[in-house]
């Protein structure tokens, strides 16, 4: 089975992907093909149809429809890093391929959009027990320097780390090569070893680094495996790691590993190192004996993979461009582009995409289609009401709102305005009979409440504000508005009410 | 009438089952209807509890017919023997795939409850009754009543004469008797309805998945009440052997399952055993449900020694899980759980497991009774308690765990034996 696998262009540096590419040469004949996204639109992907029987897109997710046009069965690996911001239309025109997911939460999103993923854990083969890290000298902390302006920095590791420190070497090697790192090597603290270095020639450099240090610093915010993570777990190092996708995935806070907050690092006491070492090292051998386990299901899914319908007619090449130069450009202009393109991405995918996208293109399929007298059309239920308690982030998030905008007050507080909000919802029977509807509001607000249709007379209890529900108005699926009962001057200048949670209760 | 009505630790020999049958059986074929219509989905315990109890009286009637829901997956029908029978209640709660866009109360006229789907559930039980031609030989089992199938059934039988009424078998497990919002307390109407019922003559007797529950019931109901666990068709699985102590949750991912204890359960565990003897398994949350909690399930993710399964598997992957494992945890929520039982922890008493759990749920007190494994006063007690059996020699947790099933399935056969023989 002949498969392409493309490849962004940095990893023919970082050799990042070679793990993976070796791992199909045992099973495939694997032809690679370096994209740069800068120049993606010289990498002709519009004719590859008849020389592959599959292909591997690693981290190019945008080229999937080039792809799949052609008929190719198509694996996508997609990167959390470079993808988890990607609005929905981005993973839906890649419907007709199968995802390989190195991180769970991109597996547990793509899943939530009814793509099929296989969600991989890749881990490094462990040292041998004699070659862990050693701790009975201190902390000699490792860090490779290549975002130091998201705050994975000198500064992050002496606020953590402060006096436990013996030495710290920066291998100062930043993924902006124009960047200014002088001012993120200036120490703060005495009482430590500082060293620095840059680019090797080889890997061995880097790997002598590793060899001689017992802590690493992760060195970015999220990853999207995070090799240099797992280099240093299979040594049996102490990873500090932003707490962020995928280390999050791999560290378990003080267990195998510490996460911290880049924004706000604060300040680790590290009593035994030599333990969470030991435990990131036996937890690397078991990630590992998992990992080779996988193999023959990754080469059953690729194998499994559904030969798409050939799109005849359309401008390949066109295409390709189009989306690579709006992929190029960024966030917004991409997400314009995804949603100019819904009609074709509804015509190649057999979704019907209409009502289901919000201004940002994201998907909501169930996004509740209500009738005049509130009652739910047929089709799919709103959420359910967690615990039948709705609270004021829920409100912020937008979660059940289906109308009306919710902004976000001081101390945790969601803010309705004069315009009010209408939100839809399930309430599960078997968590008890309802007949009183709660709202915990900011001093001096006041609220109008109407259920299904229906205004709820209520009654003020300090900060609360008690509505009882009539027999029988309480349905399983239901419609509820929320509009400030402000004063009239509050009204003129815009009322609104400040609501911290709602609750549904027995009495 | 001497009957075997259930399997037993040391089954009866195939004549001593042919001479009790030939016995038992009178001129006319006595035929029991096991119905579920909350069984709609291939997964969860619905399917299994239909077949369980299938198996479990096959032997005892002339005719067994299990129903389930319409909706159920016709392969799953067929390969159950199943007839798929009634509407599904219950889908504004329960999201089924696959089911038409007209829900099933659309069109039908109010009854005076102005309850359409009692309507609904009316009219399939004259159906049932009909289609089967019932008389007052016939026997009618929910194993786990739900609120619009038993007042459907009532409803149909008040309209028939005497000698056209099966006897009937409500089983009470605490979990879709009161799925309903138009009642403002579900559970006093349907005990309300199922008295009036009794009063009006009609032939009936109950029973509760346990002991803690019966008893409520039959304070509620004026009548007596049995207990009657899960019955069992399922064989002991030796203990697995190797290095490892693996302990598993089984069943979907929930709230009032304790999903949320479970990283600090584990994780205090994984402090006080850094070489990973004790393993840990458990499914997670719904992809829905998941949304908000993805950090927490990450961190369980990355503690070593768990595996994380998806939130729906297989009953064979369920299986496999069952015999990889040594024990199984329950961290139930002590409100939900106050009255209710656990088919877990049923399952895991048959197939020979040993479970952990809280005391003050009801199944805690079968767990302690039977001596089916540790009951702790509080969650965090739960780690020492997962050490504690790891720390036990295999051959005296099986041995523990042959003595507790013996006693458990002894007294299941003697309820259900005392419980169907009510109707003589």
């Amino acid at each position: 089975m002949k498969v392409l696998f493309v490849d962004h262009i940095f990893h023919r540096r970082t050799r990042s992907a070679d793990f993976f590419v070796a791992m199909l040469q045992g099973f495939f004949d694997v032809t690679v093909l370096y994209v740069d996204p800068v120049k993606a639109e010289h990498s002709d992907l519009t004719a590859i149809g008849r020389q592959f029987d599959a292909v591997v897109l690693w981290q190019m997710d945008y080229l999937a429809p080039v792809v799949l046009a052609q008929g190719l069965p198509t694996i996508v690996v997609p990167m959390f890093d470079g993808s988890s911001q990607m609005p929905d239309l981005h993973w839906l025109w890649a419907r007709g391929a199968r995802f390989i997911s190195f991180s769970r939460r991109l597996h547990h999103h793509l899943s939530r959009l009814g793509m099929e993923s296989l969600l991989l854990r890749y881990f490094k083969p462990p040292v041998k027990e004699q070659a862990r890290a050693r701790f009975d000298d201190g902390l000699r902390v490792l860090l490779w320097q290549r975002r130091p302006e998201e705050g994975v920095n000198l500064r992050a590791i002496e606020s953590l780390f402060g006096s436990q420190l013996r030495s710290v070497h920066i291998h100062d090697a930043p993924d902006d090569a124009k960047l200014d790192t002088r001012p993120y090597l200036e120490r703060s603290l005495a009482g430590y070893e500082l060293t620095t270095s840059s680019w090797f020639d080889t890997r061995d450099g880097f790997e002598q680094l590793l060899d001689s240090h017992n802590v690493l610093m992760a060195p970015r915010r999220a990853e999207g495996i995070g090799m240099v993570m797992l280099e240093a777990l299979s040594r049996g190092m102490l990873v500090a790691a932003a707490d962020a996708p995928t280390h999050d995935e791999y560290i378990c806070n003080w267990v195998n590993g510490i996460l911290f907050n880049p924004v706000a690092v604060g300040h680790a006491e590290v009593h035994d190192p030599a333990a969470i070492g030991e435990m990131a090292w036996r937890g690397a051998i078991e990630g590992y004996d998992a990992w080779r386990a996988a193999e023959p299901r990754i080469v059953d899914w690729i194998r499994g993979a559904r030969r798409p319908a050939r799109r005849d007619g359309l401008d390949l090449t066109a295409l390709q461009l189009a989306v690579s130069r709006a992929h190029r450009r960024g966030g917004d202009a991409y997400r314009r582009f995804l949603r100019d393109r819904a009609p074709l991405i509804g015509e190649m995918t057999g979704l019907d995409l209409a009502g289901t996208l919000n201004k940002a293109g994201f998907y909501n399929p169930e996004r509740p289609r209500l009738a005049a007298d509130g009652r739910l059309l047929d089709g799919p239920v709103p959420e359910w009401l967690a615990q039948n308690r709705l609270s004021a982030a829920d409100l912020i998030a937008g979660r059940y709102v289906t109308q009306g905008l919710v902004r976000a007050a001081p101390q945790g507080a969601a803010q309705i305005d004069g315009d009010g909000v209408e939100l839809a919802f399930c309430v599960d029977p078997r968590l008890g009979t309802a007949e009183m509807l709660r709202l915990t509001v900011a001093p001096g607000g006041d609220c109008a409440v109407s259920l299904n249709g229906r205004r709820l007379a209520g009654r003020r209890n300090g900060e609360r504000l008690e509505f009882t529900l009539p027999v029988g108005l309480l349905r399983i699926d239901n419609r509820l508005t929320l509009r400030s009962a402000g004063a009239a001057s509050d009204r003129r200048r815009g009322s609104r009410v400040t609501i911290r949670q709602l609750e549904l209760a027995a009495s | 009438m001497n009957r075997r009505i259930l399997e037993t630790a040391t089954p009866p020999s195939a004549s001593t089952v042919r001479r009790r049958a030939a016995t038992a059986r009178t001129a006319a074929a006595e035929r029991l209807f096991v119905c579920d219509p909350v069984c709609a989905q291939a997964f969860g315990h619905n399917v299994v509890a239909l077949k369980y109890f299938g198996k479990a009286f096959a032997g005892s009637f002339d005719e067994v017919v299990l129903l389930c829901s319409r909706h159920l997956d016709k392969t799953v029908v067929q390969a159950n023997g199943f007839t798929a029978f009634f509407e599904f209640y219950y889908r504004r709660f329960m999201p089924l795939k696959g089911l038409p866009d007209t829900p099933p109360e659309a069109g039908v006229e109010a009854p005076v409850s102005g309850d359409r789907m009692e309507a609904v559930a009316t009219e399939d039980a004259r159906r049932l009754l009909d289609r089967y031609g019932m008389t007052a030989a016939d026997t009618i089992l929910f194993p786990s009543v739900d609120f619009y199938g038993a007042l459907g059934l009532l409803n149909a039988l008040a309209e028939r004469p005497a000698e056209r009424r099966p006897f009937l078998f409500f089983r009470f497990i605490g979990v879709m008797e009161t799925a309903t919002h138009l009642w403002r307390d579900p559970l006093s109407e349907l005990l309300a309805r199922l008295t009036e019922a009794m009063s009006a003559g009609m032939r009936m007797s109950f029973s509760a998945e346990t002991p803690k529950l019966a008893d409520a019931m039959a304070l509620r109901l004026q009548t007596p009440v049995a207990a009657t666990s899960y019955p069992s068709i399922l064989e002991q699985l030796p203990l697995p052997d190797d290095r490892a102590f693996t302990v598993y949750c089984p069943g979907s991912a929930r709230h009032d399952k304790g999903f949320m204890d479970l990283l600090d359960i584990f994780r205090r565990v994984r402090m006080a055993d850094p070489e990973i003897g004790v393993r840990f398994c458990s499914q997670v949350l719904t992809d829905r449900d998941a949304a908000p909690l993805q950090n927490y399930i990450s961190q369980l993710y990355a503690l070593p020694g768990v595996e994380l399964l998806p939130p729906m598997i297989s009953e064979a992957e369920m299986l496999r899980r069952y015999r990889q494992c040594s024990a199984v945890l329950m961290p139930y929520a002590l409100d939900v759980y106050e009255y209710r039982g656990s088919a877990v922890m049923m399952e895991a008493a048959f197939f020979g497991r040993p479970c952990i759990t809280l005391a003050g749920t009801a199944f805690a007190e079968q767990v302690a009774f039977y001596g089916l494994g540790l009951v702790v006063p509080h969650v965090t007690d739960i780690p020492h308690a997962i050490l504690q059996l790891a720390a036990t020699p295999r051959l005296t947790l099986q041995a523990r765990a042959t003595q507790g099933r013996h006693r458990l399935m002894a007294d299941t056969v003697g309820s259900y034996e005392s419980w169907l023989g009510e109707r003589r």
